[in-house]
Formats: structure tokens, C-alpha cells, sequence
């Protein structure tokens, strides 16, 4: 999807031709240390960011060349944080992802509030959709936002660690949830920082450094003991003594400070 | 079929308690607008006069009437309704609940051309150069703030640039006073400044509606992109919001509307600011909501503080501005501590 996307934030070049391929229903995990550009490419494939050099693709065609509004209705975003500048109702909230299908004047009808009401039943939060958005605690806040990026039924989910702030049964309701709808044909590039959810939900990983793809490839290629050491400094390995594949941090490699990028 | 019945209802409620809100606010509207008609120095006996008015009689009466009361509360509905909308707008665009309509610089500058004008006589040798001198000082504040604050200029960087126009606009409003030719001079401007609807006429309304109406135009079909802007401004792009189209719409729209109400009535202040908080929570907080029923709400307040400066019996007579900021401020005052609470 994403291929050599270069990004300089003021003088800075954080993404240095950073490329990101996902299939059609694939789900794939971006994952780095802090700084490696996961966010910024991911808002890069979102359309959000100027791009000094690089082309994203959908199905073959670039998304600068898509009308805005039906990059909209086929793929959804979902940042990190929560923000939400008004007390909002949860339910009026989530229909804000419905946005991309109203055209013109036209309110929300029945199939738009079906809608609403399944992407909040699936994130497991259908019983607070009369409650008020300032109200929820910081995990139900977080689920509500995920209904509200699902409402718009996208082809594509971007999110940017959706999971950050959930105790671990929403963890894995919500990676479940994410799963499940990839298995029926959606595409999903979800930031993780988790590599042990990242090894145990992606059918691919995408690891940056330094804002370039480092590594790429299923989980058991890409956590391999000296990508771990590579790109975070740390001694580890992937297991899967339990059945399910977990990431193990032995201990942090000290390095020379690295001299300033050529 | 029963669950999609069960699901739209919430929707449907929420349509219907607007139609409520917005019918009680038209006819609190309505009852204001003839208060203001019968209110005033000289007693009339109001459906007599109206029939006479109607009639074409040129009774003291009907003049009064036609030529006095009915332009001013015209005006005040419209300059009210004009602070509403244009103060729900803003505090959408900027997310902020202290946002008003004069956060970009435009009445600070409105105000700046009209004391221009004031100042070099304009309005003695031609009658329209107030209103003229406003509007352009208006619409050159809307153009600063554009350059200050660059094509594609974040939230911040607006509000900074419309604080810097405010302050310049503010330095050379006071320079204009403190070069005044005379004391006379100096009180006319400063009265003006202070708001006012005594002695306009339907003149003034002509003046002033054709903007007022661009303005309105410009803000009207925005509610959806502000509403989108709750979550943030990358999230309302990748709604498909175009930010750029929909933030010149707002600032042009309050540009028109702000600087055409200023320019007509001096400065009104606290009305942009306190009808979106106040009836912010009926609307569920959503700012594309919000917008209609700040109109309604702006043109009753305005209109009420109009027919206070005539009732309260003071020499001189109360200015408008005066009394909007006496009572706006204490209110908003309690408003601040009683909404605290769901703001957070």
C-alpha cells in the first residue's frame, strides 16, 4: 500500500522511504521503537500527511488522485489518545462515522443507526450508548472511539495503538474484534507497542527503524532474536511455550550513543 | 425490523426536542419583537398604530412606529442573531467554549474603521461612511489574520494571529483617541464603542443585511464539518471534511455577518459568548446543532437588552453594549460554575 514514503517534519526527516504492503484482509502489525515514524506513516496512509517523496496506494490507485470523501467511506482512522473536544452522547458520537455516507443533506436513517448500534455492540460497549462521553472511564472511552472508526464499515482500518489504554480482557476483545473482521475481508494496519499481542494477532509485521522498514514478514520472521536487538536494543526472543506466541525481554543492550545521521 | 425501530428512536428524539427548542425560542422571539414595538418613550396604543401604520395614515404614531421602532428591532434581531450564529460557529471551529465572535480580530477591527471614520468626520460629509469604514475594517482584519496565520494554519496558530489583530486594532483605536481633535470628538467615539440601536433606520438595515446574509450563507451547511471537528482535526479530515474549504467558510461568514453587525451598531458585547454556552447542553453539545438555535437565542437577548436601555430610567439613556457586558459577564460568571462540571 504504502511504498518509499519519505516525510520531513520541519527539519527532521522522520520517515526515510518507508514502505508498507497489506492484503486484502490481512492484519497487519506496525511496530518499532519510539520515534521510528510508525505513527507518521500511518498517518501518511491515511492522506494526512505531505509526503516529501513516495506514492500510497489502494487497490492499485494513488490516493491523491481519490476524491477525499470516497477515500473516506473506504478507509477509517483512528489516532491515538482520545480526543473529544464536547460532552457528546456516546451514540451521536459514534454516527460521526457515519459522516462519509451522508451526502449532501441527507440525516441519518435506519441503516446508518444500525450501523451505529453494531459497531458499539461489537467493542463490547452497546450498553453505554446513552451515557455521555466526558462520563466513560478512559477504556470504555477508548472502545467507543474504535465503534465510531468501525461505523463507517471501512475497507481499511488504520489505528494507532487502539489498545494502549485497555485492561487486558478489552485487550484482547478488541483484538479479537479486529481479527474477526479482517478474517471477513476488512484490511487492518494497527500501530502496536505490544509485541506480544503483535505477535499473537497479525498475520504480518512491519518494523521501522529510524524511519525505514527494518523488517517485514510474518511474526516468526520478523521477532527473531537480532531484529529485537537491532532495532530495540534489547536481548529477547519469540516463544510460544504457552501455545500462544509471546515476546520475551531479556535485558537492554548498552550501545555507544550513536554519532548524528549522515 | 423491530431492532432498526428500536435504534432510530434515540435519533428521532433528539430531532424533535430541537424542533421544540427552536419553536420556544421563535416565540420568545416573537413576544420580544413586539415588546420592543410597544416599549419605548412615547406610550402608543400598539394594534391602533398598527392599523394606522397599516393604512398609510401618517399619524406621530405610526411614524414612530414605522419609521423608528420597527427598524430598530429589526436590527437588533438581526445584529443579535448574527452574534449568536457567528459565536456558535466560532467555538465549534476553535473547539472553545471562550471563543466569541470577535476571537479573530473582526469586531476590533469593524470597530477600528467606524472610529476612523468618526475621527477624519466621514460620517458628517457622507452618511453610509460608518457602516462602509467598519465593514472594511472587517474584512482587511480577515485578511491579516489569514497571512499572519498561513494557508494551512493550525487552530493555534489563528487564535494567535486574531489576538495579535485584536491587540494592533486595539492600540490604534486608542491612538485615534488620544489624537482627538477635541473632547467632543473623543466622547462620540467612545460612545459609539459602546453599542448602540438608538436612531437607526431602515437605511441601516439595507446596509447591513446583504452581508449580514452572505455571512449567513457562508456559516449555513457547516454544522456537519464542525461536528466532525469534535474528535480532532485529522479524524475530521479523514471524515472527508475539508478543512481548508469549511475554515475560510466560518471565518468569511463571521468576517460578513460580525463586520456588518459592528458596523451598524458599534461593539455588542457577551451575546457570541453566552447564548452557544447557554444553550449549548439543549442541544446535546453538538456544535452543528447548536448553530440555529444561537441565532434565535442571540436575536432575543439582544433584543431584550435593546428594550432595557429604553426602560431603565437613567440620563443619559443606557448604551446596548453596556448593558449586554453588565448583565452577560456576572451570568456567564454562573454559568462557567454551574457547566463545569459536564465540560470536563
Amino acid at each position: 500500500m504504502a511504498e518509499k514514503v519519505s516525510v520531513d517534519l520541519g527539519a527532521r526527516a522522520v520517515l526515510r522511504g518507508a514502505s508498507l504492503t497489506a492484503a486484502t484482509g490481512n492484519f497487519v502489525g506496525l511496530i518499532g521503537p519510539n520515534g521510528s515514524g510508525k505513527t507518521t506513516l500511518l498517518r501518511a496512509m491515511a492522506g494526512l500527511q505531505r509526503r516529501v517523496a513516495g506514492t500510497v496506494r489502494i487497490d492499485g490507485q494513488l490516493i491523491d488522485d481519490m476524491a477525499r470523501a470516497e477515500l473516506a467511506r473506504r478507509l477509517s482512522f483512528l489516532p491515538q489518545g482520545s480526543e473529544v473536544h464536547w460532552p457528546l452522547r456516546v451514540e451521536r458520537l459514534v454516527a460521526l462515522g457515519r459522516i462519509p455516507h451522508l451526502d449532501g443533506w441527507r440525516r441519518l436513517s435506519g441503516p446508518d443507526h444500525e450501523a451505529v448500534a453494531e459497531a458499539l455492540r461489537a467493542v463490547g460497549a452497546a450498553h453505554l450508548v446513552e451515557r455521555t462521553v466526558s462520563a466513560l472511564s478512559t477504556g470504555e472511552r477508548a472502545r467507543v472511539l474504535l465503534a465510531r472508526a468501525l461505523a463507517s464499515e471501512p475497507a481499511i482500518l488504520l489505528a494507532d495503538e487502539p489498545v494502549a489504554s485497555l485492561d487486558l480482557s478489552h485487550q484482547l476483545l478488541v483484538l479479537d474484534l479486529i481479527r474477526d473482521l479482517c478474517v471477513q475481508g476488512m484490511t487492518a494496519v494497527v500501530v502496536f507497542h505490544d509485541l506480544t499481542m503483535a505477535a499473537r494477532y497479525c498475520d504480518r509485521l512491519t518494523l521501522l527503524v529510524e524511519g525505514r522498514s527494518f523488517a517485514e514478514g510474518t511474526p516468526d520472521e520478523v521477532l527473531v532474536p537480532a531484529n529485537l536487538r537491532d532495532a530495540y536494543d534489547v536481548e529477547g526472543a519469540l516463544r510460544s511455550d504457552l501455545g500462544v506466541p509471546h515476546v520475551v525481554s531479556l535485558r537492554r543492550i548498552d550501545r555507544a550513543p550513536a554519532g548524528p545521521p549522515q | 425490523m423491530s431492532s432498526i425501530a428500536l435504534e432510530s428512536r434515540p435519533a428521532r428524539r433528539a430531532a424533535t426536542r430541537d424542533g421544540w427548542l427552536i419553536l420556544a425560542l421563535v416565540g420568545l422571539l416573537l413576544i420580544l419583537m413586539v415588546a420592543s414595538l410597544i416599549v419605548g418613550r412615547v406610550p402608543l396604543a400598539f394594534i391602533a398604530t398598527l392599523r394606522e401604520l397599516l393604512s398609510g395614515d401618517e399619524t406621530t404614531a405610526a411614524l414612530i412606529l414605522g419609521e423608528i421602532r420597527f427598524p430598530r428591532a429589526i436590527l437588533a434581531a438581526l445584529i443579535g442573531a448574527t452574534l449568536g450564529a457567528a459565536g456558535a460557529a466560532m467555538q465549534g471551529l476553535l473547539r472553545n467554549p471562550l471563543a466569541e465572535p470577535g476571537i479573530l480580530g473582526v469586531s476590533a477591527s469593524a470597530g477600528l474603521g467606524a472610529v476612523i471614520a468618526l475621527y477624519f468626520g466621514l460620517s458628517q460629509t457622507f452618511s453610509f461612511a460608518l457602516p462602509a469604514a467598519g465593514m472594511t475594517g472587517a474584512l482587511l482584519a480577515v485578511l491579516l489574520t489569514y497571512v499572519l496565520s498561513g494557508r494551512d494554519a493550525s487552530i493555534f496558530t489563528l487564535i494567535l494571529a486574531g489576538v495579535a489583530v485584536n491587540a494592533f486594532a486595539g492600540a490604534l483605536t486608542s491612538l485615534a483617541l488620544n489624537l482627538a481633535p477635541s473632547p467632543y470628538a473623543a466622547l462620540e467615539i467612545v460612545f459609539w464603542m459602546l453599542g448602540s440601536l438608538a436612531d437607526r433606520s431602515f437605511d441601516h438595515i439595507r446596509i447591513a443585511l446583504p452581508l449580514m446574509a452572505v455571512g449567513g450563507i457562508l456559516l449555513a451547511g457547516t454544522g456537519r464539518a464542525l461536528n466532525a471537528l469534535s474528535l480532532g482535526e485529522d479524524v475530521a479530515r479523514s471524515l472527508g471534511v475539508n478543512l481548508r474549504i469549511v475554515r475560510a467558510r466560518l471565518i468569511l461568514g463571521t468576517a460578513f455577518s460580525v463586520g456588518a453587525a459592528v458596523s451598524v451598531s458599534g461593539t455588542i458585547g457577551f451575546v457570541g459568548l453566552v447564548v452557544p454556552h447557554l444553550l449549548r447542553p439543549l442541544v446535546g453539545h453538538e456544535p452543528g446543532r447548536l448553530m440555529l438555535p444561537s441565532a434565535l437565542g442571540g436575536a432575543a437577548l439582544v433584543l431584550a437588552a435593546d428594550i432595557a436601555t429604553r426602560v431603565v430610567p437613567v440620563e443619559p439613556d443606557l448604551q446596548l453594549g453596556v448593558v449586554t457586558a453588565i448583565v452577560g459577564a456576572p451570568f456567564f460568571l454562573y454559568l462557567i460554575l454551574h457547566i463545569r462540571r459536564s465540560m470536563r
